[in-house]
């Protein structure tokens, strides 16, 4: 039976961000596998989760309602997705304790205005650890 | 024998002898020459002829024991009167003097023995000198020897008779060759030689032999003769020339050998037991007449014999009884001292017995046995009614008894009270009493008693008269007998009889008292001071005090009452007032809390209050009596001791103080002085002052305290005079803020040490203070002794002391706080700013980062080797070389690439702005100095002022980094901020220097030092000159124009590098030469202060 596609999940409230991230993700030929889906809120991101898991979720920080953190953190509690990006608009961000004990390093962090280019990467690279 | 014929017998016999003895004696017979006239004259004045004789005058004449005038003048005077055939009524005297005067007068008709002397003569007559008597000179037998003449008397003493003939003599004879001394009379004269007094004495033989005899003076002899003699007449009255014719024809029958006989009769010296011839004669005689009757009797007795022994026995009873009676008599008389009288009252004649003389100590027969002689002794105050009363018995025929009283003379002059009582025991035929016997009874005992009592019976009587107390008595049944006038008084009658009689209840206010008081007495005898309620005539009470008990007669019963009372309403009154004063200073004496002490000077308590005997737990009475000493310790009572001596030497108080068991006293001792100003008690008071010493020590204590606080307190305080603005105290801390010594300030005004920096804040601070009383926190700037400006704020308070209005004055120094604040308010705002900040970016970066993407997104899509590009191409037909050509030619990537690189240098500026601001995240950490400091560039580079102003862009920055720079712990944004305003500052500078600088130039340098590492930010700018140097780092202190920078900027970079950081910052300048800052920051660890 052919398994279901894997998603890779963009979550921003901002909408046109969150619509280039994922153009530009569907742009490239390796992620065709994927379903490339985006949420507007952490709530809204876990209730498309628990539909389909994700393979990896690129979170804005500042999110309404639930924040990215904590969203990360229930996501990853349920194993709804493998890898996770932090996309943020704050100055500096350091990553709490519970984000690095779920594996997550400073090349997981990307400060707005991003190069999508190097989200690209960082993404590839994961993805290639998860398949491996 | 018969008796008749016996006693003729012996009679006879007896006569024959006296006669022939008397036949011896010249004969006696009247003298018949006498003529008609002289007889008749002697007939007439028979009786009443007066011879007044020399009473004392032995041997001449003299007056003997029973009253005889005897003498040698004596004998012829007799032999004178038989001639004559009168009898003189003799008269003595003492006085020679009188005797004369008497003769002169012819009170006296004849003196029988008077020299003739002219100016007598005037006078008197004198018969012919019947004798003369030699005056001789009398010496003691041994000291003379031989016959003594004038001259063997020179410078001796020679007595004669004051006032006789002789003395006219011897003083003539004198002749200033020995001294005369008068002598009262002739026995005198001659004991005063025979005792020596007197050397000789002059006197006439007849005297002085009489006197040597009598006296026997043994030691006297008659040592010599003198030309003068004593030639005796006899004087006659002049006014009797008829009488002294007869005496002188009389005196001239006298024979020459009569007169002889009775000069040797008189007058002898030899007196060696030689018997004159007329005694001789006598003594013939006698023995003449006792042979003569010795015979007889021999005769005689044989014969009766017989008839006297039987009549022996009968005879001697009878005078034994006799004997007895007369015996008791005599006792009787003499036990109770009674003389016996016997008065004849016909005749005047008495007879007092031994006793009645005795009685007055007189010499029986002192005085004539008459009665003129009783009535001579009586007082004279008695004569008269003594008199009277003899007199009246006589006259009413002498019956019953005669009976007076009368004081009579003694011997020693006294009076005596004596008591006549007699009786008459013969009448004549009127009636008349002739003969009364009775008795002198000494009463002066009894007159002295009499008189005691009558004196103390006076006595009583005054007293009961004139005593203000009241006296009554009162009988048995209770009536009024006896009231003094002072109860008549009280009670307001006029008469005794209005009071007298009247029961005495009647006088009570109320009745039943009286039978109270009657109680009283029954059960104990007496009442003293009982108070009783009286009542007036007029019905006003009296209250009086009554002291009475009952009178008895012989018997032991009751006759009644008597006492005395007195009204007590003044005593009443007096002692209720008394008794409230005591009250009143008792109330005042234990009122205070003070121990108060009376004492005498030796310490003995004579009074003390409540509290003075409460200190020691005692009562008053317990102390009084006692020695204060006793109630302290020995160095107490030492003390008081000495105090009480300097008290009493000094008579003015003293005081001192002193610990004593615990608690502090004050003590005072007052002398008190009696009348004389002698300090004789003392009065002591004695206050216990623990309280008051724990007070002052609390308030010496506190003043300690605040005069610490003020001396060391960190702000400064003073207090100015409000009056005259001058500055009466300043602390320690004056000196500090305001640079001004105390001694500078203290005393001077202070307008004139202004430490306003403007004078009109000063005006305006005192307007507050006078308004308000007090000002707070008032901020001005202080102008230092040494002109620097501090910003301080001062509290004030207006406070009145000694009366003056004052304010105090506490000036803080807030130059460095406000730094603080200004660094606060600075840090506040960046952190709002940096909040806002964080606001901004984060809003920012999204559209930012849409940018961005969108750019991506573009580039990629006009990629001609991106496989989708060319399949959307192919599809249209479209040829994306001339696609990609179309774009080149028509630059459409490069505008593609400024977007990108808009957004990127926005999103940087962002990250800077966010990294800057969040102050309160930035934590002290090891710091990266370079990128620091690239950091802080950029933001400069990106300053709006300073590009608008200052042009940055211009500026040429070097940025210089050495090796091996430690790290340094810090907070990354605070050196930021420094680093950017020293390069604000340097640009600026640079900017605004006139001229504006040429190629302007900021090197920062970052070297290694020793312990840290040292920043250099260096400019070419115009540079400073000392005075702007030294004030750079102030706050508020700027250059630049105002409101183009606060001034605050140097001085928080300042604040931050040294206290923040611990480090250091300097700077060095020279004008035109640029400006250089240095910063260094110590390397330490991380765990530094944040600032």
């Amino acid at each position: 039976m052919p398994e279901p596609k894997q998603t890779i999940l963009v979550l921003d409230d901002e909408e046109r961000v969150r619509e280039m991230l994922l153009d530009y993700l569907s742009e490239f030929k390796e992620f065709d596998e994927f379903e490339l889906r985006g949420a507007r809120s952490g709530e809204e991101a876990l209730e498309m989760l628990r539909q389909r898991s994700a393979a990896l979720c690129v979170v804005d920080l500042r999110l309404p309602g639930m924040n990215g953190t904590d969203f990360i953190e229930s996501a990853a509690a349920a194993k709804l997705s493998w890898h996770f990006i932090v996309h943020t608009g704050s100055g500096e961000f350091s990553l709490p304790r519970a984000l690095q004990d779920l594996g997550m390093v400073e090349a997981d962090v990307f400060y707005k205005p991003v190069d999508m280019a190097e989200i690209v990467t960082r993404v590839r690279t994961l993805i290639k650890e998860r398949r491996s | 024998m018969r008796k008749s014929v016996l006693f003729s017998l012996l009679g006879a016999l007896l006569i024959t002898t006296l006669y022939a003895g008397a036949s011896l004696d010249a004969a006696d017979r009247p003298f018949v020459g006498l003529s008609a006239e002289e007889r008749k004259w002697l007939d007439e004045n028979r009786d009443s002829i007066v011879l007044t004789y020399e009473a004392n005058f032995p041997p001449l004449e003299f007056r003997t024991k029973d009253g005889k005038y005897t003498g040698l003048s004596a004998d012829i005077v007799a032999k004178i009167e038989k001639l004559l055939g009168v009898t003189f009524q003799k008269n003595p005297s003492d006085d020679w003097n009188d005797q004369l005067a008497s003769l002169e007068s012819g009170d006296t008709h004849l003196c029988a023995e008077i020299i003739r002397m002219p100016d007598r003569e005037r006078y008197a007559y004198f018969t012919a000198a019947y004798i003369s008597l030699p005056l001789v000179i009398i010496t003691t037998a041994k000291a003379f020897a031989g016959t003594v003449d004038w001259s063997d008397l020179y410078g001796r003493r020679v007595g004669v008779v004051s006032g006789y003939a002789s003395e006219a003599y011897v003083r003539d004879s004198a002749r200033g060759r020995f001294t005369v001394v008068p002598v009262s009379n002739v026995q005198e004269g001659l004991r005063s030689v025979s005792f020596g007094v007197l050397d000789a004495f002059v006197e006439n033989l007849a005297s002085a032999s009489y006197y040597i005899e009598k006296d026997t003076l043994t030691n006297l002899r008659v040592a010599g003769a003198t030309d003068y003699s004593y030639r005796l007449s006899i004087g006659v009255s002049r006014k009797y020339p008829l009488l002294y014719s007869a005496v002188q024809k009389a005196l001239s029958e006298i024979s020459s050998e009569d007169i002889e006989a009775s000069r040797k009769r008189w007058i002898s010296l030899s007196g060696e037991g030689m018997l004159s011839p007329e005694t001789m004669r006598l003594l013939k005689l006698a023995a003449l007449f006792v042979v003569l009757l010795l015979l007889c009797l021999a005769g005689i007795s044989y014969l009766l014999k017989r008839r006297l022994n039987e009549k022996v026995e009968s005879l001697r009873k009878a005078q034994q009884e006799l004997l007895e009676q007369t015996e008791r008599l005599g006792l009787a008389t003499e036990a109770t001292n009674s003389g016996v009288w016997d008065f004849y009252p016909a005749t005047g004649q008495a007879y007092f017995s031994d006793q009645w003389f005795a009685m007055l100590g007189l010499e029986p027969g002192a005085v004539e046995a008459t009665f003129a002689g009783w009535i001579g002794l009586l007082h004279p105050e008695d004569r008269t009614s003594t008199d009277h009363t003899l007199m009246g018995y006589i006259n009413s025929g002498g019956q019953g008894l005669f009976e007076a009283e009368y004081r009579m003379r003694q011997a020693d002059g006294s009076y005596r009270w004596v008591l006549g009582k007699g009786r008459a025991i013969a009448w004549d035929e009127s009636g008349r009493p002739t003969r009364i016997v009775g008795l002198n009874l000494d009463i002066q005992k009894l007159k002295d008693v009499q008189e005691e009592l009558r004196a103390s019976e006076e006595i009583y009587r005054s007293v009961i008269q004139n005593m203000q107390d009241v006296y009554f008595r009162t009988d048995a049944e209770g009536g009024l007998i006896m009231l003094s006038p002072s109860g008549l008084r009280m009670y307001g009658a006029e008469s005794m009889d209005e009071v007298l009689g009247q029961p005495i209840s009647s006088f009570y206010m109320a009745p039943s008292e009286r039978t109270a008081l009657l109680a009283k007495l029954q059960a104990g005898g007496v009442v003293y001071d009982h108070e009783i309620l009286l009542r007036r005539k007029n019905g006003s009470p009296v209250l009086a005090a009554i002291t009475a008990s009952f009178y008895r007669d012989a018997a032991g019963n009751i006759l009644g009452v008597e006492g005395i009372f007195r009204d007590i309403t003044e005593r009443k009154q007096a002692e209720e007032a008394l008794r409230q004063s005591e009250a009143h200073i008792r109330a005042l004496f234990n009122a205070t809390s003070d121990s108060a002490i009376l004492m005498d000077c030796g310490g003995v308590i004579l009074a003390i209050n409540e509290h003075g005997a409460q200190r020691r737990n005692l009562h008053p009475e317990d102390m009084i009596g006692r020695c204060i000493y006793d109630f302290l310790p020995p160095d107490s009572a030492n003390l008081r001791r000495s105090q009480t001596m300097e008290t009493v030497r000094t008579k003015t108080p003293s005081t001192y103080e002193e610990l004593r068991d615990g608690a502090y006293y004050f003590i005072t001792i007052y002398p008190i002085l009696d009348s004389d100003g002698v300090p004789r008690q003392l009065a002591s008071f004695s206050r216990d002052i623990t309280e008051r010493k724990q007070a002052e020590e609390a308030l010496r204590q506190s003043e300690e305290k605040f005069s610490r606080i003020f001396e060391m307190a960190p702000e400064c305080i003073s207090f100015v005079r409000l009056r005259d603005s001058m500055r009466i105290a300043a602390n320690a801390t004056f000196e500090t803020i305001t640079g001004y010594p105390r001694e500078e300030a203290v005393g001077r005004s202070a307008k004139e040490l202004c430490i306003w920096d403007d004078p009109g804040m000063r005006d305006e601070f005192l307007k507050r203070l006078q308004s308000d009383g007090h000002v707070k926190d008032f901020e001005f700037l202080l102008r230092r002794k040494d002109g620097t400006v501090r910003r301080v704020v001062s509290s004030a308070q207006l406070v009145a002391i000694a009366g003056e209005q004052c304010y105090v004055n506490i000036i803080h120094d807030i130059t460095e706080e406000r730094k603080m604040q200004e660094v606060l308010i600075q840090s506040e705002k960046m952190m709002s700013l940096g909040s806002l900040a964080a606001g901004i970016a984060h809003e920012i970066n999204n559209p930012l980062g849409i940018v961005h993407q969108a750019v991506q997104h573009l580039l990629m899509r006009t990629d001609p080797t991106h496989e989708k590009n060319k399949k959307a191409a192919a599809d249209l037909g479209l040829d994306m070389n001339l696609l990609q050509q179309y774009l080149q030619d028509r630059k459409v990537g490069v505008y593609l690439e400024d977007i990108q690189a808009a957004a990127q240098r926005a999103s940087g500026i962002i990250r800077n702005m966010l990294n800057f601001s969040r102050r309160s995240e930035s934590k002290r950490q090891m710091c990266n100095l370079p990128k620091i400091v690239e950091q802080s560039v950029f933001l400069a580079s990106s300053d709006y002022d300073l590009k608008k102003s200052f042009d940055f862009k211009n500026i040429e920055i070097v940025l210089d980094v050495g090796d091996n720079l430690p790290r340094c712990g810090c907070t990354e944004t605070e050196i930021e901020q420094v680093i950017l305003n020293l390069l604000r500052n340097a640009a600026q500078a640079m900017a605004m220097a006139t001229p504006p600088t040429v190629n302007p130039r900021i090197d920062i340098r970052l070297r290694a030092v020793d312990a840290g590492v040292r920043i250099e930010v260096a400019d070419n700018g115009p540079g400073m000159d000392e005075e702007v140097q030294r004030k750079v780092l102030e706050p508020f202190f700027t250059t630049k124009p105002p409101g183009v920078g606060t001034g605050l900027g140097l001085s928080v970079s300042f604040f931050i590098i040294t206290k923040g950081h611990g480090g250091r910052m300097w700077l060095s300048s020279a004008p035109g030469k640029g400006a250089t800052f240095f910063i260094e920051l110590p390397a330490e660890n991380p765990e530094g202060s944040h600032a």
